[in-house]
């Protein structure tokens, strides 16, 4: 389509078609190991940022799911800025999460880095968080696409909402449907906070997409005191689900400590979301 | 999607142009103005990139 005698050339439609509501207009419900993403209940994935420990991993699951909780949470590979950072547990941080799965019965969602690992991830994983800088690892996404796993597609940190549909549509032009949006937040010029949460994109998404939308305030803000705020913006909005970070001990935390609520907030974050729920028609 | 051409494009580019979509299995319906044509390509245009090949 370059050539010297074309003044501009407009696309009428969107470039997605499997991920598009033009084609689907009901929305599509995910099932997460029966959890259903996508439907009249606002589902809310908390848990710590990294798996530290076995006492960590099932004393904030077991606590998560007091409150309400229905997935958890847990990084066992961990894309850090700097590579001297903790980079996460690897695979033995994984059977820790098998065992918070064994004891309270929630689903587990936690990141892949690589398809190498893939398999082990097939086999263990409920939903398998695609990170926010892997989210143009085109070659990850193709893989993903021809497993049948529910996939967590998190908003790359500079992508337009149409890139991360796109994104959505790599894994679903392989075969596989089950893919969840989230959204965490986007680079702006403003410092304050981690990143700029972009609460518009849970309604650009609805509009153009069939797919669930759930948000991730926790990264986005970088700061726990916001994290209650922001979570009952996103379900005001019309966000399928937050993704939440609980650690029992943030200070002492490995990784984002800095943005992760005391289990004893989230309990009461949880109830107020389900008032949030009630005014806008759905459960929690 | 739609074609528009440069108002000085010459009548043989923009055949080539419709020739080659054509090829690729697209109608086009062509709109020829006072001063620019527009092409109308009908079919699965996600295929095709704007910026490029």
């Amino acid at each position: 389509m370059v050539n010297d005698w074309i003044e501009k050339v407009l696309r009428v439609q969107e470039p997605f078609k499997r991920a598009n509501r033009a084609f689907h207009p009901d929305d599509s419900v995910i099932d997460v190991a029966g959890v259903k993403i996508g439907g009249k209940k606002v589902q809310v994935i908390a848990g710590p940022c990294s798996v530290e420990t076995r006492e960590q991993v099932i004393g904030v699951a077991k606590s998560v799911k007091m409150s309400g909780a229905s997935l958890m949470r847990g990084g066992a590979f961990k894309p850090r800025t700097s590579p001297y950072s903790f980079q996460g547990m690897g695979l033995p941080g994984l059977e820790l999460l098998k065992e918070a799965r064994e004891e309270t019965g929630l689903p587990i969602v936690t990141e892949i880095m690589s398809a190498d690992v893939l398999d082990r991830f097939v086999d263990d994983v409920d939903l398998i968080q695609v990170g926010a800088r892997n989210m143009q690892n085109y070659s990850l996404l193709k893989e993903l696409g021809k497993t049948n796993k529910p996939i967590l597609l998190k908003r790359g940190l500079a992508a337009t909402v149409q890139e991360w549909i796109m994104s959505a549509e790599y894994i679903m032009a392989e075969g596989n449907t089950n893919v969840i949006l989230c959204e965490r937040g986007i680079r702006t010029y403003e410092t304050y906070t981690r990143n700029t949460l972009d609460l518009s994109a849970v309604c650009a998404v609805k509009k153009l997409s069939h797919l669930p939308v759930i948000v991730d305030p926790s990264h986005a803000a970088g700061l726990w005191w916001m994290v209650p705020a922001l979570a009952k913006a996103a379900v005001a909005v019309g966000a399928d689900g937050l993704l939440i970070e609980v650690h029992n001990d943030p200070e002492r935390a490995l990784c984002d400590g800095a943005q992760s609520l005391k289990p004893e907030r989230f309990a009461e974050l949880m109830g107020e979301l389900k008032g949030i729920a009630r005014i806008i028609g759905r459960e929690m | 999607m739609i074609i528009v051409m440069k108002p000085n494009a010459p009548v043989e580019e923009r055949n080539k142009i419709i020739a080659g979509l054509e090829a690729k299995g697209f109608k086009i319906d062509l709109s020829t103005g006072s001063q620019a044509a527009v092409l109308g390509i009908v079919g699965d245009t996600s295929i095709l990139n704007p910026h490029g090949q």
